[in-house]
């Protein structure tokens, strides 16, 4: 679900850091080295993430003319995800276990070899594993410090927030109800803080 | 206290403006005139979702339909129950509009807006200009929503919250117990 979408999901954070000036040619670069890693090389990994263009998140390369879009920087955090049926992994292991045993001539091997076995065969499977792959669209209103983020699910944002910072050297919160109206209200802000639950039934 | 702990402590405003907006809706035919000068027209959706206990979705009542479901929601909150959720429309410059309002983040979860030119039919449309058009509704549903947020801290921060508002909220909230009754009570 993204903003292309008919009905799609949205949280707001702002910026929690200052924007550095002519920011066009750094952010350029930056979302490049962050873009989303499509090569080989990443596809034993469980979980990978990385920049892509919303409208065409299968893309290997990333058109930076459509990341700068007038007042916007509009892209999309692609997360791919690839899993190992434990029971699957733990056959295989056993399997190559069995011939390192056999080729070592040892009965038993130590823990630290299985464990490097064991690592070993999962990226083997990791690479045969088709990923499960979302993608969170996110429109950064470069004006009014406020990014929008198709996604309200905790653990995505603190991921997007986190690739975020990474990309651009700018902290991000995220905005809750009480920040939003300790925003909104005027004049002596610490009133709102004195504010306590009506009782209403 | 730290932030988070602050942040808890005061989710219950959240809350408090979802019961609020309801009682405004039905109590006012709906019709908010916002900060700016925007009228909307509101709405309750077929789905609200009531919490016994905020911090925990497992004692939650969640309502669906109108008529019937919401008769049940208002009943609730005349128990005690907290909105903890809710689905709104609302209609503005003759376009409608759709979201689910969460309590504790105001995000807005699976939002409708008016159809972009492309849902339209208008195949020639540029994508660069759709992207533009979708971001502006995104926009302008924040903007809502920040106008509505807007009216009810003023109100909860004001004099006459007390003297007013508060009565009139407390009196609806009792009435989803007679609504209910009415109603041919418990299923």
């Amino acid at each position: 679900m993204g903003i292309l979408s008919s009905s799609s999901s949205y949280t707001r954070f702002r910026l929690s850091g200052e924007m550095p000036d002519s920011y066009e040619a750094l952010f350029r670069l930056q979302i490049g080295r962050n873009a989303f890693d499509h090569s080989e090389g990443a596809s034993d990994k469980e979980r990978i993430s990385g920049w892509v263009d919303p409208a065409r998140p299968f893309d290997d390369s990333l058109d930076m003319d459509s990341v700068f879009v007038g007042d916007y920087i509009v892209l999309s955090m692609r997360v791919d995800k690839r899993t190992v049926p434990p029971r699957l992994l733990k056959h295989h292991a056993m399997q190559e276990e069995a011939r390192a045993r056999a080729e070592s001539g040892r009965e038993r091997l130590s823990r630290r070899e299985r464990l490097e076995l064991k690592e070993l065969v999962k990226s083997r499977l990791l690479l045969r594993a088709l990923p499960t792959i979302n993608t969170y669209d996110m429109v950064w209103d470069i004006h009014k410090e406020t990014i929008y983020f198709s996604s309200t699910a905790e653990k995505i944002g603190d991921e997007f927030s986190g690739l975020f910072e990474e990309t651009f050297g700018i902290p991000l919160s995220r905005r809750y109800t009480y920040d939003i109206f300790a925003e909104m209200f005027g004049g002596d802000p610490s009133a709102l803080e004195r504010i306590a639950p009506a009782l209403l039934a | 206290m730290d932030a988070l702990e602050l942040l808890k402590k005061k989710e219950f405003l959240g809350r408090e403006f979802l019961t609020w907006l309801w009682h405004k809706i039905d109590s006012a035919g709906g019709e908010f005139l916002l900060p700016g000068g925007a009228m909307i027209r509101m709405w309750v959706g077929n789905r609200v979702m009531l919490v016994s206990d905020p911090d925990s979705v497992d004692a939650s009542v969640v309502c669906w339909s109108e008529d019937a479901g919401l008769r049940e929601a208002r009943f609730a909150l005349a128990e005690g129950k907290k909105i903890a959720e809710a689905r709104l429309h609302y209609e503005a410059d003759g376009e409608e509009w759709a979201f689910t309002l969460e309590a504790a983040r105001l995000d807005l979860k699976s939002l409708k807006t008016p159809s972009t030119k492309r849902e339209d039919g208008e195949d020639d449309a540029e994508p660069l200009a759709l992207l533009l058009e979708k971001i502006l509704l995104v926009q302008r549903a924040f903007n809502t929503l920040d106008g509505l947020a807007r009216l009810f801290i003023n109100a909860r921060a004001s004099e006459r919250w007390v003297a007013d508002e508060m009565p009139a909220l407390t009196a609806w909230v009792a009435g989803g117990s007679r609504a209910r009754d009415a109603s041919g009570g418990a299923q």
